[in-house]
């Protein structure tokens, strides 16, 4: 034990004192935003030309050229072949044929273009072709648009999820909180998706790590000292404090940050929900926006999640961290490790995958198994939490985690102690498999 | 008194036995060589010793008791793949080897300082590893291994890497350390060295013990029956207490030849028996076998009967 701690020490301080850590850590979250940023960036200046569509219309649908977002449709009488070369020619984008039809029963519309137009520009043209046959209705139909206009009805309907206690003050009222389906999605995606980067990358870390003992040949060394056993233990623990210290430096950040802004804002997340909805009623837009989203984050029991969050977080990266801890005793460089990391990868990948099914339905049958199944259960618990899961779901979630956990230790120790002194032999499963059953060594 | 016994040892790995019934016995306050071809089992032997492996059967016997985890402190062992953290300074390298052996901070920064000094290296306490020669970094592992003042010290290959030199600097605290009874094992196959050094040794080669003992005893036991001589006329094949292996002329008159002796006679009767033959000497020196020459012979001896 006591040799682990040194162990332990070392790996942490090497890495939490290097200025790259400090750097990386504080430069991280602003990625995230900045990707966001990037990417709307480049959506609201896509397609800066202004594209031309021709419209040869038989019926007399669109008299004046109609622009919407960066392209403009124009009304022309010339000949389809004509246009063609024009589009050819890269003069206009396209050509948009109305045949003469029937407008109840509009059909054979067609758009011909060089490269396949996007989803987007082909929804926006139905919607002007859409509009513009609706009014020719209401005028064949002689129907009031101001009567029309009041058949429009918004409705927008609030969740809120049923705690299991009733409160006995008002006790024909249930203790609701009002809960978003919106809110619990992003942040399930959010938590997951924090887990899947850092098992990943903390993994990597922990791989290279033990290939750098073995390649710069300190390992011998160091085993001359204390066992394989707990060389491999400090070492995936050391690697884990570190990315449990940037966790915590960014939860502390986060909390910082939010309870700034909240004070600035005035506003007491422990608000009761009628009083948030009474603030709703303020004029004041911005503030309303800012509200809800406060209103949301405390609809969710914080507390509860992070709690969750960091078991699921220690018990994902030490079941893949011993496994990536296998994996670098047993090669002689990163080239050879690709084969056996893509097997270990492959439980993480397609957690993000199933990661959108969960959050599409996170009691099926599938969310419920792929949340307790230890390979997949850190990342797709994670995911489910915000939904509500369950105490007794958790609670087996966790306990087969931990087994698999100290499974997973127990069988990267044995590869450890064998794979650290051999070199130069040529690494296959059948080895590994006789390194593990191996009683001596 | 023996310092490390040795005990019928024996170890297979997947595919191959390394260690066939090896007895050593290695007293205190000696240099010890082990010695063998690459591949002979030696590392797994030094492996055994230190703990790092299991041996399948057989004992170790340190101070005459059955070698625990504990007796690590007491063993110093370099590696012949052996290398350093590379990111970090030379100090925290040695405070961490120095923790793991159990000293203190300020023992093994004393420690440290000596070791400094002995190895004639300014103070490195602040530089980093990476900056380091390769012979500046063996000093550095050389220290990390006796900075607990272990009892033992095994060295695998330790002199791969050093300058002359150095390898002399090395070689002096060896035998100081030696005086101050400390016991070293000392795994090599190159045999100069291990004529300079060691009092006693082992050679293994496939896995066997095939030779041990006091090196005198070995040399002398060794001792060939060829001389080398450099004299004036030729000699006359007609004696027959030897036979001329080999001659031939340096310049003029003046011959190099290589005798065997067929009936045992003295050095001293040999020259007398040339020189009647008006054979003059100008040279002459018996051939006494170096550790080299033993344990080809001994290796190649292994390969015909195997």
């Amino acid at each position: 034990m006591d040799k682990i701690w040194i162990i332990f020490e070392r790996e942490y301080l090497q890495r939490v004192k290097k200025k790259s850590f400090l750097i990386g850590t504080l430069l991280t979250p602003l990625i995230f935003p900045l990707f966001i940023g990037i990417t709307i960036f480049f959506l609201s200046s896509d397609d800066e030309k202004k594209r031309i569509i021709s419209c040869i219309d038989y019926n007399s649908l669109i008299v004046d050229s109609i622009g919407f977002d960066n392209n403009i449709i124009v009304p022309t009488k010339m000949k389809l072949e004509l246009l063609n070369k024009k589009i050819n020619s890269d003069e206009i984008y396209g050509a948009l044929v109305i045949p003469k039809f029937d407008i109840y029963d509009p059909s054979g519309i067609k758009f011909y273009s060089k490269t396949i137009p996007s989803g987007d520009l082909i929804y926006d043209i139905e919607n002007i072709i859409e509009d513009k046959i609706k009014n020719v209705k209401i005028k064949d139909l002689d129907l009031n648009q101001e009567s029309l206009d009041k058949l429009i009805t918004k409705v927008s309907l609030n969740t809120y999820s049923i705690s299991e206690t009733i409160s006995e003050d008002n006790n024909s009222n249930l203790e609701a909180k009002k809960s978003s389906s919106d809110m619990a999605w992003g942040l399930g995606y959010f938590n997951g998706f924090l887990i899947y980067m850092f098992v990943f990358i903390y993994g990597t870390f922990i791989l290279q790590s033990v290939l750098d003992e073995k390649s710069s040949k300190v390992v011998e060394v160091i085993i001359s000292s204390v066992k394989p056993f707990q060389l491999m233990m400090g070492k995936v623990l050391g690697v884990g404090a570190v990315a449990f210290t940037q966790i915590l430096i960014w939860i502390i950040l986060a909390v910082a940050i939010s309870t700034f802004t909240s004070t600035y804002f005035g506003y007491d997340g422990s608000n009761s929900v009628n009083e948030v909805m009474s603030v709703q009623e303020n004029s004041d837009q911005s503030k309303e926006i800012v509200f809800g989203i406060f209103d949301m984050i405390s609809s969710v029991d914080i507390k509860k999640i992070i709690i969750t969050f960091i078991i699921y977080f220690l018990g994902g990266f030490f079941l893949y961290g011993a496994f990536f801890a296998a994996i670098g005793s047993a090669v002689d460089n990163l080239q050879d490790a690709s084969q056996f990391t893509l097997p270990i990868s492959l439980p993480i990948i397609a957690s993000l995958m199933f990661m959108a099914i969960v959050l599409e339905n996170p009691d099926s049958n599938i969310s419920i198994f792929l949340s307790m199944f230890p390979l997949t259960s850190p990342i797709l618990m994670m995911a489910r939490l915000t939904f509500g899961v369950p105490d007794w779901q958790l609670l087996l979630s966790v306990f087969l985690l931990i087994l698999s956990v100290l499974f997973a230790l127990w069988f990267a120790g044995r590869i450890y102690r064998v794979g650290i002194l051999t070199t130069g032999s040529k690494i296959t499963y059948k080895l590994l498999w006789k390194w593990f059953i191996m009683k001596n060594y | 008194m023996d310092l490390l016994n040795v005990k019928n040892i024996c170890k297979s790995y997947v595919n191959h036995r390394a260690l066939d019934n090896i007895s050593i016995d290695i007293p205190r306050s000696s240099i010890f060589g082990l010695l063998g071809p690459n591949g002979a089992g030696k590392t797994t032997l030094i492996r055994i010793i230190n703990q790092i492996i299991n041996q399948d059967s057989g004992q170790i016997l340190l101070h005459g008791t059955n070698i625990n985890y504990n007796d690590i402190r007491k063993i110093g062992y370099m590696p012949e793949e052996r290398g350093l953290y590379k990111k970090m300074k030379i100090g925290d390298f040695l405070l961490f080897m120095g923790k793991l052996k159990g000293l203190s901070r300020s023992e093994s920064i004393n420690s440290a300082r000596d070791w400094f000094n002995n190895l004639e290296v300014s103070n490195w306490w602040n530089k980093n590893i990476e900056d380091l020669s390769k012979g500046m970094s063996q000093k550095v592992q050389f220290i990390s291994t006796v900075l607990h003042n272990p009892d033992l010290i095994i060295l695998d290959e330790p002199f791969s890497g050093f300058d002359p030199v150095n390898a002399n600097l090395i070689k002096k605290n060896l035998l100081r350390l030696k005086d101050e009874g400390k016991t070293i094992i000392f795994s090599t196959h190159r045999m100069e060295s291990v004529d300079e050094l060691c009092d006693n040794l082992a050679m293994i080669d496939k896995s066997k013990k095939i030779l041990s003992g006091k090196i005198n005893d070995i040399k002398s036991a060794y001792k060939s029956d060829i001389y080398k001589i450099k004299h004036l006329n030729k000699i006359n094949d007609k004696i027959s207490s030897f036979s001329v292996i080999d001659s031939k002329i340096v310049v003029d008159n003046i011959y190099e030849s290589e005798i065997k002796l067929i009936k045992k006679i003295s050095s001293s009767d040999l020259l007398r028996l040339l020189l009647s033959n008006s054979i003059e000497i100008l040279e002459f020196k018996q051939k006494t076998p170096n550790m080299n020459d033993i344990f080809i012979m001994k290796v190649e001896e292994g390969n015909n009967n195997g």
